[in-house]
């Protein structure tokens, strides 16, 4: 007979999993107040498992110790927990073996535990939250402690297990605790979660996929983007109690490396807080940096923004939307999107936006360009170089899309080598001369969905006028734009950006390439270019070619930092401590580069912005045409 | 590994530029020590100074002139002599009358009433009339000067709807031909008040006036309108030249002009208030001083900039980094300014910062690099630290205006 | 109050394609400023598109007046003083751009008008001030360089908003959709049709007349590495050669 206390603890397992589930109807209740978005809940969660070990997974792994703590804690309990319920069965609970393997599991989760206390001891670093975090691994010990105590009682003393009692009271206890975690505390990431795994909004994202256009909004709805909480999709609301607060957001944001009032983890947690109505000293993360105060306070029926609601209007506008914060989330949260919603109810529902960006988006509203410059000027730069403007009776290979830099003198430079090149390859290009309108990037990211989608009607209007075979261009938001973001509203071309395409002629050996010995040389990935496109070998290969030293910052590829020109940031007068510009290149000269390789007008005009000295700032074209080997 | 950054010793360059010779220290700041700069792909750096050097030239007026085509020389051009003629002319028994209505600022012709007066000579002369000007006291020499040959006194009240009675009475007493007005603030209104209380046709904002035909810009500026000319026309400013010719004679008028009927005033206009510099529209400020990265002490920065009764700006680093106000921004991404004088302390001068100069008449520029853009573009250059110049500026004016101007 | 605001049909000078006049804009940004309750935008002619982005800017009722634009000063007078809209009693403010942008821009109509309606005219308007008796408008008269002039007029009035007034309203989208624009046939009689007859054509940019003022090119007075104190006392006495700064002992008051 293994004595009352095993049954006892196996109810008590048994009784937590009620209590847990009872703990998530409030939850689910709150989510269906969100917006219907219809999603297969069963082939969902059938994914989750494999959603969690690789994706999730991945993400975990990059912070160091992070994935063994998980494995230990999350797996040592769980296990525990399970192999314990099913000491229901009575013939198992007879079984010292069988208690051999809970107390092994039990062993393991106090290890994890121990992980998990670490974390914040002695000292709690900054992109960590305090609070209920503080007395977590006291609740996961006393569990684990207690269900290991039980376990070894009954492989030691079975004859006594009267004993047990002690740790079974620990077991209460710290049963009691994990609930409160997970009905009112952080722990509540493991159901909501798991619901967002299974219901995630973007599900091409999973196994090394990438999707991240933004999505067209109906413009004849009632409300445009999101004012309150309910505005959001329900599984968007789950996605918010689904942040853990590790802070790896934080970590990675330009705009909060700069002082920049914007810390996502704090804007994700004002959510999930607006969505709980619950007070702004709930959260106990860093905040946004120098963020005018807010009454804190909110519910799923109030405006979340605002200097009476949760969270301060200039952490939105702080954003350059560059997705590092999605790159890094482990648990996946879509972040951008949730800026973008909150930009889109501001603009469109409130015309709440930045005078300077105010004056963007009517200059595009009234003129078709975000300078308010003539259509015809564009090309201004590219004069000397007579590039054919293509009509709709001619046709041509390459439709070379200049984009908005190609109005400022130094992007011109970058263009005319581009076509120089061109022409050295022998390729057949033409561009769209005055024809030739903003793409709309700028007022999407700016939340003026009904600008955007005016421009893109003009746009694909005008492409589809024209015969092509394919759209190059030097300007990676544009290219966001023509690839991503248009086939939802009817344009469907081919486009590459000009490294792509040149490093195409390269391996075509239709540009023979003698590489130079140039200084070390370093190259920025453009947000819109890498963690947008996926392009990270291309301009490398080029770089390659055509330089004989080059060097890698730390943050490169997908971890690579913006140069705070996206999103319309420029446009919105963000107050800062620093710059976001001159963080980068501080990078850049700390791995000794002397030139700072670019691939987009935006980190162009950014970086070239730094007051010297300073590396020198080259576009790829630039680099690759002083390269080029006349054939 | 090894960056290979040339690094600039602003000392020793400096002392290659030392001209030899005893007294006073002096440079030859066109000798460049290094040979030509570079930069670390290469790209060879232009030096704008002394390329505008060999372009300078002495202009027919006798003022500094660029010469960009290279014909240095040629355009040394016969200073025409004009020996002031002492007759008068008179138009005694005219034609017609033009009537021009100046805005007289401060009692004296301005650069746009003269040019009225130009064009309307113009006019008169093609067909032996005379210019009456209408306005409040003025000076008669001067007015002759201009090509007047009559003036009538305005009573010069604030009331807007009372002038333009008075003006139909002078206008229902000589019949002119036509009446001009400067298309200025002042100008315009009173123009399109009378137009609209005479229903007399106008034209406003020419560009090109001629005998028989004028051009005005329409349709948002995107087209011109050419056809004949109108009673009532006012002239855009810098268009038609003033009057060069001999001086007139101010006759007395022969005709008499009626009283107007006292009518109710419904709109009174009050005395201009100027606005305080310190908090002006930055885009409309006269006179800006502007802190760049040199400057560090922002404090110092703003005694200063009151000490000069200037318009504080700001380049975007200094925006950016929080020093300055965003409203402060000078730049294309900022305010285009529209100054008289520009003091740039410690702004090297990016093109997008040189952007927002666009009308900028004076530039001073305080900087620690000869090569900056901004020295380029300056009419006083001092190479030097902005910071230290900035608190020697600020007690230089101290001691000159007391603690009043400080 | 209530409030009437012109609006004609104006088109970018820079794009030429059609978009709202910043004087109009600024205008209903005034309105409000002025504490006017109702508003009503009014178009002498057909109605187009480009009206409802008025709308976005606060304006989200609009009457066109087809066949107005024969005689816009007599057609809109005509709604002023007799449309059923205003008959619980005439509207206190026309409110109208100092310039037009796209048609013949004389900026005369607002006069015609208020010469039409027998009301007082402010002009150039940007902003309101203190308002001190009933019945009057205390406006702020915009000029050069940030000038002010006080002007008060007597209501009913016409006020016409410059291009450098402030008061820009924000733009919403969702007023925009909500733009309710009506349209009515009227009729009107042109007095005199004997317009001056002249021809459109492109606009010619011409050199315009050297300023007096010559502006700095560079290639000035330069000092390398000069006393502070030596460098402050040569700008001072280059500003004040500029007549910027005044001379000493008299300084203008701070």
């Amino acid at each position: 007979m293994g004595g009352r206390t095993g049954l006892l603890a196996s109810g008590l397992v048994w009784g937590m999993a009620g209590a847990l589930a009872a703990s998530a109807v409030p939850m689910v209740r709150r989510w269906r107040k969100g917006k219907a978005s219809p999603k297969d809940m069963i082939r969902g969660l059938a994914t989750v498992p494999q959603r969690y070990l690789v994706d999730v997974h991945h993400a975990v792994e990059r912070r160091k110790g992070a994935a063994p703590m998980h494995a230990l804690v999350a797996g040592g309990t769980l296990a525990g927990s399970v192999a314990l319920a099913a000491g229901v069965i009575p013939a198992l609970r007879e079984s010292r073996l069988y208690w051999g393997g809970v107390g092994v599991f039990f062993v393991t989760a106090i290890g994890g535990t121990y992980l998990v206390w670490k974390r914040r001891n002695p000292r709690k670093p900054s992109w960590l939250s305090g609070g209920r975090f503080l007395w977590l691994p006291d609740a996961l010990l006393a569990w684990n402690l207690g269900g290991a105590l039980v376990a070894l009682v009954h492989v030691a003393i079975p004859e006594k297990s009267g004993v047990a009692w002690v740790p079974l009271a620990m077991m209460v206890g710290g049963g009691a605790g994990l609930v409160v975690q997970v009905a009112r505390g952080p722990m509540r990431h493991a159901f909501s979660g798991v619901t967002w795994l299974a219901a995630h909004s973007r599900p091409e994202r999973f196994g090394g996929g990438r999707s991240t256009d933004l999505r067209p909004l109906d413009l004849a709805a009632p409300t445009l983007g999101t004012l309150v909480p309910g505005d959001f999709a329900w599984n968007i609301l789950a996605s918010f109690d689904a942040c853990i607060e590790c802070g790896r957001c934080e970590q990675h944001c330009p705009a909060f490396a700069a002082g920049q009032r914007l810390n996502p983890k704090a804007l994700i947690q004002g959510l999930a807080l607006s969505a709980r109505s619950e007070d702004v000293s709930a959260y106990t993360g860093s905040p946004a940096p120098h963020a005018p105060p807010t009454a804190g306070k909110g519910s799923m029926t109030s405006a979340i923004i605002g200097a009476d609601a949760m969270i301060h209007p200039d952490t939105l506008w702080a954003c350059t939307t560059c997705r590092s914060c999605v790159e890094q989330c482990p648990m996946m949260i879509e972040h951008v999107d949730a800026i973008v919603d909150l930009r889109r109810g501001q603009t469109l529902m409130l015309g709440e936006v930045r005078p300077g960006a105010a004056d963007a988006l009517r200059r595009l509203r009234d003129t078709g360009e975000s300078g308010g410059r003539p259509l015809s000027a564009r090309a201004d730069g590219l004069a000397g170089e007579n590039v054919p403007v293509l009509t709709e009776e001619d046709e041509t290979d390459v439709l070379l899309w200049l984009g908005d830099g190609a109005y400022e003198l130094r992007y011109a430079r970058t263009l005319r080598a581009l076509v120089k090149l061109l022409r050295l390859a022998g390729v057949k290009f033409a561009i769209l001369g005055e024809a030739e309108p903003d793409c709309g990037d700028l007022a999407r990211r700016l939340g003026d969905e009904a600008t955007f989608q005016g421009l893109a009607t003009e746009v694909i209007g005008t492409l589809n006028s024209r015969r092509f075979q394919r759209i190059v261009t030097a300007d990676p938001h544009a290219l966001n734009v023509l690839k991503n973001e248009y086939p939802a509203l009817g344009g469907k071309w081919e486009v590459v950006h000009h490294t792509t395409f040149l490093d195409e002629l390269v391996s075509a050996g239709r540009l023979k390439l003698d590489a130079r010995d140039l200084p070390s040389v370093a190259y920025h990935d453009p947000c819109y270019l890498g963690r947008y496109n996926g392009e990270f070998d291309a301009p490398r290969r080029l770089l390659a070619a055509a330089c004989k030293t080059t060097v890698e910052m730390e943050r490169h590829g997908k971890q690579s930092m913006c140069c705070g020109g996206g999103g319309g940031n420029p446009v919105s007068d963000v107050d800062a401590e620093l710059r976001i510009p001159d963080i980068r290149m501080g990078q850049a000269s700390e791995v000794g580069a002397a030139i700072v390789a670019v691939g987009c007008p935006g980190c162009t005009a950014m970086l070239e912005g730094v007051p010297e000295p300073r590396p020198e700032v080259k576009d790829i074209a630039e680099l690759v045409l002083e390269a080029v080997v006349p054939a | 590994m090894s960056a290979l950054r040339l690094r600039r010793d602003p000392r020793a360059e400096r002392a290659a530029r030392l001209v030899p010779g005893n007294g006073r220290l002096r440079y030859d700041m066109s000798a460049t020590p290094d040979g030509p700069m570079t930069s670390p792909s290469g790209r060879l750096r232009r030096d704008p100074r002394a390329e505008r050097q060999r372009l300078l030239t002495t202009g027919r007026d006798g003022r500094a002139r660029l010469v960009r085509s290279g014909l240095v020389g040629q355009m040394a051009g016969s200073v025409a002599s004009t020996t002031p003629v002492a007759k008068k002319v008179r138009v005694e028994q005219p034609e017609f009358f033009i009537i021009v209505v100046p805005d007289l600022p401060d009692g004296r012709l301005d650069r746009s009433d003269r040019q009225v007066l130009g064009a309307a000579r113009k006019l008169a002369d093609a067909g032996g009339g005379a210019v009456v000007v209408v306005g409040e006291t003025v000076d008669e020499a001067s007015l002759g000067v201009a090509g007047s040959d009559r003036f009538v006194p305005l009573s010069g009240g604030s009331d807007p709807d009372t002038r333009v009675a008075e003006l139909v009475a002078v206008m229902d007493a000589l019949s002119p031909r036509h009446v001009l007005l400067p298309e200025s603030e002042e100008g315009a209104d009173m123009a399109r008040r009378l137009a609209a209380r005479t229903g007399l046709g106008l034209l406003p904002g020419i560009e090109v006036l001629g005998p028989k035909q004028v051009i005005r810009p329409c349709g948002a500026g995107r087209q011109e309108w050419v056809g004949g000319l109108a009673a009532l026309m006012t002239l855009a400013p810098d268009r038609v030249p003033a009057w060069e010719g001999d001086a007139h004679e101010i006759l007395p008028l022969e005709e008499t002009v009626e009283e107007p009927i006292p009518a109710s005033a419904n709109m009174t206009v009050g005395a201009v208030i100027s606005a305080d510099p310190a908090t002006m529209n930055l885009g409309d400020a006269p006179f800006v001083v502007s802190a760049g990265r040199g400057v560090t002490d922002f404090a110092s920065f703003r005694a200063t900039v009151r000490a000069l009764h200037a318009t504080p700006g700001a380049s975007r680093v200094v925006c950016d980094n929080g020093d300055m106000p965003r409203s402060t921004q000078v730049g294309a991404s900022g305010t285009i300014l529209d100054a008289q004088c520009y003091v740039a302390l410690g702004i090297a001068g990016a093109p997008q910062h040189l952007q927002g100069l666009g009308r900028v008449e004076h530039v001073v520029a305080v900087n620690t690099d000869l090569h900056a853009a901004m020295v380029a573009r300056a009419g006083l250059a001092i190479i030097a630290d902005a910071q230290t110049v900035m608190l020697a500026l600020c007690e230089v004016l101290a001691a000159e205006y007391g603690e009043k101007g400080a | 109050m209530k409030a009437v605001i012109l609006l004609s049909a104006g088109i970018d000078p820079v794009s030429g394609r059609p978009a709202p006049v910043p004087g109009e804009i600024r205008a209903i940004g005034l309105a409000h400023e002025l504490g006017v309750t109702q508003m009503i935008g009014l178009h002498a002619g057909p109605a187009s598109p480009v009206l409802t982005e008025y709308g976005g800017y606060g304006l989200t009722h609009i009457l066109c007046l087809k066949g107005g634009g024969a005689d816009p000063v007599q057609a809109l007078a005509g709604v002023v003083k007799t449309h059923a809209l205003f008959a619980d009693g005439e509207p206190d403010l026309v409110l109208a751009a100092a310039r037009g942008r796209g048609g013949s821009d004389t900026g005369l109509l607002p006069y015609q008008l208020a010469q039409a309606l027998g009301w007082p005219i402010a002009t150039d308007i940007g902003a309101p001030m203190e308002q001190t008796s009933p019945g009057q408008l205390a406006l702020a008269q915009f000029r050069a360089r940030g000038a002010v002039k006080p002007v008060s007029v007597t209501l009913p009035c016409v006020v016409t908003v410059p291009e450098t007034a402030r008061c820009v309203p924000a733009f919403v989208f969702a007023r925009q959709r909500e733009t309710w624009v009506d349209e009515e046939v009227v009729t009107v009689h042109p007095v005199s049709a004997e317009e001056e007859a002249g021809t459109l054509r492109p606009y010619r940019r011409r050199p315009k007349l050297i300023s007096g003022a010559s502006k700095d090119s560079g290639g000035g007075q330069l000092m390398v590495d000069p006393d502070p104190h030596e460098a402050a006392r040569a700008i001072v006495a280059h500003l004040r050669a500029l007549g910027v700064l005044p001379n000493a002992g008299q300084a203008p008051e701070a």
